[in-house]
């Protein structure tokens, strides 16, 4: 029996060690070291939650300024905040396709701060050929902010854009003061000496005149704008652009919007700059447009007259404009959030017509580029209509939509934007207060997705309204397939994959809109049997491509994509055919295989 | 390795001594008083395994069958216990094991100090790894903290949270005679296999997308496809004392 017990014992005992020990352990141990060789690790870009989105068009055409590349630079309280796409800082940047994108740094785009404090940077672009543009951005929310960029073509610019030229003889004082008064008229009809008129007849407009005094001297602008250099000029060249205040009630948001009027009296190769702007403010604590700004490095006082067309209204009465009147001078100084009241102007008549007449003196206000005065002008673009977004239960995702300005059947490009999951949400659009303006603002919906209703028509923009709209799935229109995009950079011999996270704009001949793609993935409606050119500005260059969704048989979908990533691709197209479900969702999934060199890059 | 197995067996040979003198102490007592009842009884244990430390409750049926219920824990984690270079990055990583878990045993005792048992666990095994960039990286022109770009972590599981287990034991759970019992237990759990679980936050967290993870998936195919995949060995000492006799 003892012997049985110690047989047993040792049995177990080694029934147990061999347990663990089998024969197949190298094979086993091979197979599990081949699984671990192809582990894909993902990795994913930086999600840039607030960013600005800039389009660029012809003022005249509304057509993207795709062929050539508008220089952007950056300047302002928040200007250090602001990068490309790609997180590089520039001094400038450049468009691709007449767009640019740009982020600001996640550490500095808290939405808590921004919403009491909103980022703010101004925009210049400028462009061979076109007038530069200065627009003010304020961003007070997280998301993806489109600003729409018209352009001036010089050659062909919009209705009621003049641009005039003059070179005038000045005498000076010993100490580069001017020794008499300077009065420079830029109707085009005006005086005698107009080198280049272009545009509308600005006579029924507001004509600036121009008066510097004796005594002014100008100064050099130092690159701290504090100071400068007097210097002794005996010709002064003296240029205005300027876009005219629209007297036939046809709506021109450029003409205020975006567009700028300036002075430029410039002398051999210096430069000095009398601008009168028309900037792009939309933050909220902004309350009025400003129509048009002093920005300038003289001593002396300078005397700005404008002549107001007859249909002005007066921000201060809500009233068509008429003689001694009240108008605010604003002051928007650098470091400023709002505009200021500084003074009240009364409106004169000045050879029968009404005008007001302002005399500045810049330099006692200090020295700086961003520093600019002005007159408030009627907008209605943050007490004007608001549109309350309201949705069916049923609709649990994003929707992509458009909002189209109409004005006398006259199409204005309004904006898109995403309605998220929670779709209650106000879509603000803003006016130009102007005598019997009538606008129709029509909402479309890309999917099977409807608005109810889709047309407002407003006799008074103006009105500080609210405006309710409920959307809703449209299960009969089977023509949009909703598509999940899955992209990847996956390194040619490393296991690594990058899961970007950017946004991509897609172009097509009913629609166009953006996607947010988070870690490579996406998800949006396309139109059956249409073309969509997609695009990624990544910096200064980007990737782009034609997509297209056609039926192929009646159980699935044809699939072409034909990638167009520089101009010497030879653009060869790839074609999947995936299976058509109840719901009408294809899934494609996108890998981009990248050399390793290349893949080093990112 | 050797080593290792040379100590084994003579902590074995020990164990088979120490069994064979308590058996013909126990003989002694068994003729001492040879006519004593030896059926229900209950004790209390703790022990200490690779499954960590715990306690347990024992009860005898008769000399041949006992019960036992009981829970192990071991938890342990080291914060950023190496570096691992991928490159020009570097990676701390924070290893974590974890294992354990409730179980109910039923122990058969083949001789007076020798038994096999039986029975399930409901096992909290997990080994994973926390790894995230041990420096501050710069894209483009804007820097991210190690805390910016997240962490990645990745985890083996058991396949099945409920474990059959099988082993055998050297002395007793619960005494047949006496208040103490020692015990040495050799043993497996079976949880059908390990997976592989990869997660992620912010830069890392398309890893979590069930999408992404065909890789993962073909890496625990490969395990499930072997046979001893999933088993977790238990080493175990026990000291137990009989409350009710």
């Amino acid at each position: 029996m003892k012997t049985f017990k110690l047989f047993l014992f040792y049995f177990t005992v080694m029934s147990t060690v061999m347990f663990f020990t089998r024969c197949t352990l190298n094979d086993d141990l091979a197979k599990i070291t081949n699984s671990l060789d192809s582990l894909q690790v993902m990795v994913g870009t930086p999600q840039f939650n607030t960013s600005v989105h800039l389009e660029f068009i012809d003022a005249k055409t509304n057509e993207p300024i795709s062929d050539k590349n508008v220089l952007v630079s950056i300047e302002g309280r928040d200007a250090a905040f602001v990068y490309n796409n790609l997180g590089s800082r520039q001094a400038t940047y450049t468009s691709i396709w007449g767009m640019l994108d740009l982020i600001i740094d996640p550490h500095k785009a808290d939405p808590i701060s921004m919403s009491t404090n909103p980022i703010e940077f101004q925009i210049t672009s400028t462009l061979d050929g076109y007038v530069s543009a200065t627009n003010t951005v304020f961003i007070s929310q997280e998301g993806n902010q489109t600003v729409t960029i018209p352009m001036i073509n010089l050659n062909n610019p919009p209705d009621g854009f003049f641009i005039a030229e003059k070179e005038i003889s000045v005498t000076v004082n010993e100490d580069g003061s001017l020794s008499e008064d300077v009065v420079v008229d830029f109707s085009a009809t005006g005086p005698t000496g107009m080198k280049k008129v272009k545009g509308e007849s600005a006579s029924e407009n507001i004509v600036p005149v121009l008066t510097i005094p004796k005594g002014a001297k100008f100064w050099g602008q130092s690159p701290t704008g504090s100071e400068g250099i007097i210097n002794k000029y005996t010709s002064l060249k003296v240029k205005v652009e300027k876009v005219n205040f629209p007297t036939d009630g046809a709506f021109k948001p450029y003409s205020f919007r975006y567009a700028y009027t300036g002075y430029f009296l410039e002398y051999g190769s210096t430069r000095f700059t009398i601008m009168a702007t028309v900037p792009t403010v939309s933050a909220p604590p902004l309350t009025y447009d400003v129509l048009w700004t002093v920005q300038k490095v003289l001593t002396g006082n300078l005397g700005i007259t404008l002549f107001l067309p007859q249909n002005f209204i007066n921000p201060e009465t809500n009233a068509i404009i008429k003689e001694n009147d009240i108008i605010s001078r604003v002051i928007f100084a650098y470091g400023e959030t709002s505009i200021l009241k500084e003074k009240q102007e009364v409106v004169k008549k000045i050879n029968g017509k009404l005008a007001i007449t302002s005399e500045f003196n810049p330099g006692s206000y200090g020295f700086h580029w961003s520093q600019s005065w002005g007159y408030l002008i009627p907008t209605c673009g943050h007490t004007g209509p608001k549109f309350t977004i309201t949705s069916d239960p049923d609709i649990t995702e994003s929707v992509n939509f458009s909002v189209q300005v109409f004005h006398n059947k006259r199409k204005i490009p309004k904006g898109w934007g995403q309605l998220g999951s929670d779709p209650n949400v106000f879509q603000q659009v803003s006016f130009i207060q102007l005598p019997s303006t009538l606008v129709d603002v029509v909402f479309s919906a890309k999917g099977p997705f409807k608005f109810f209703p889709d047309t407002f028509s407003l006799d008074n923009p103006y009105e500080n309204k609210i405006y309710t709209v409920n959307i809703k799935k449209d299960p009969s229109n089977t023509e949009w397939v909703s598509l999940n995009l899955d992209i990847e950079l996956a390194s040619e011999s490393k296991n690594l994959v990058i899961k970007p996270s950017t946004n991509i704009y897609y172009y097509s001949s009913v629609i166009n809109s953006s996607i947010r793609v988070v870690n490579g993935k996406a998800s949006f409606y396309v139109n059956k049997g249409i073309d969509y050119f997609l695009q990624v500005p990544y910096g200064s260059s980007g990737a782009s491509g034609l997509l297209k969704v056609e039926d192929d048989t009646p159980t699935t979908y044809k699939v072409t994509f034909t990638p167009q990533m520089n101009a010497n691709s030879n653009n060869k197209s790839e074609v999947i055919f995936v299976p058509k479900t109840d719901n009408n969702e294809i899934t494609i999934k996108y890998r981009v295989v990248i050399p390793d060199n290349l893949f080093k890059q990112f | 390795m050797r080593k290792l197995t040379i100590i084994f067996f003579v902590f074995i040979y020990i164990l088979n001594i120490s069994a064979q003198i308590q058996n013909q102490s126990d003989n002694s007592d068994n003729n001492a008083s040879s006519n004593k009842s030896s059926s229900f009884g209950l004790a209390v244990g703790i022990s200490a395994s690779t499954n960590g430390l715990g306690g347990n409750l024992t009860a005898s049926l008769n000399d041949k069958f006992a019960l036992r219920l009981g829970y192990e824990a071991l938890d342990l984690s080291f914060s950023n216990a190496f570096v691992y270079n991928q490159g020009d990055f570097n990676f701390d990583v924070s290893p974590a094991f974890k294992a354990g878990g409730l179980y109910a045993i039923f122990d058969w005792y083949l001789l007076k100090s020798l038994y096999i048992s039986a029975g399930v666990m409901v096992t909290d095994f997990q080994l994973s790894a926390k790894i995230m960039s041990a420096d501050p990286i710069t894209i483009g022109e804007i820097e991210y903290s190690p805390d910016d770009m997240g962490e990645m972590n990745i985890a083996v599981g058991p396949l099945n949270k409920i474990a059959p287990y099988a082993g055998i034991g050297f002395g007793r759970n619960i005494s047949r005679d006496k208040r103490l019992a020692m015990s040495f237990e050799l043993g497996a759990y079976h949880t059908g296999s390990y997976v592989v679980d990869l997660s992620g936050t912010k830069l890392f967290e398309a890893n979590g997308d069930p999408a992404n993870q065909q890789s993962i998936t073909n890496l625990n195919e490969t395990l499930k496809g072997i046979s001893w995949s999933g088993i977790y060995p238990v080493i175990k000492l026990g000291v137990s004392y009989r409350i009710l006799k």
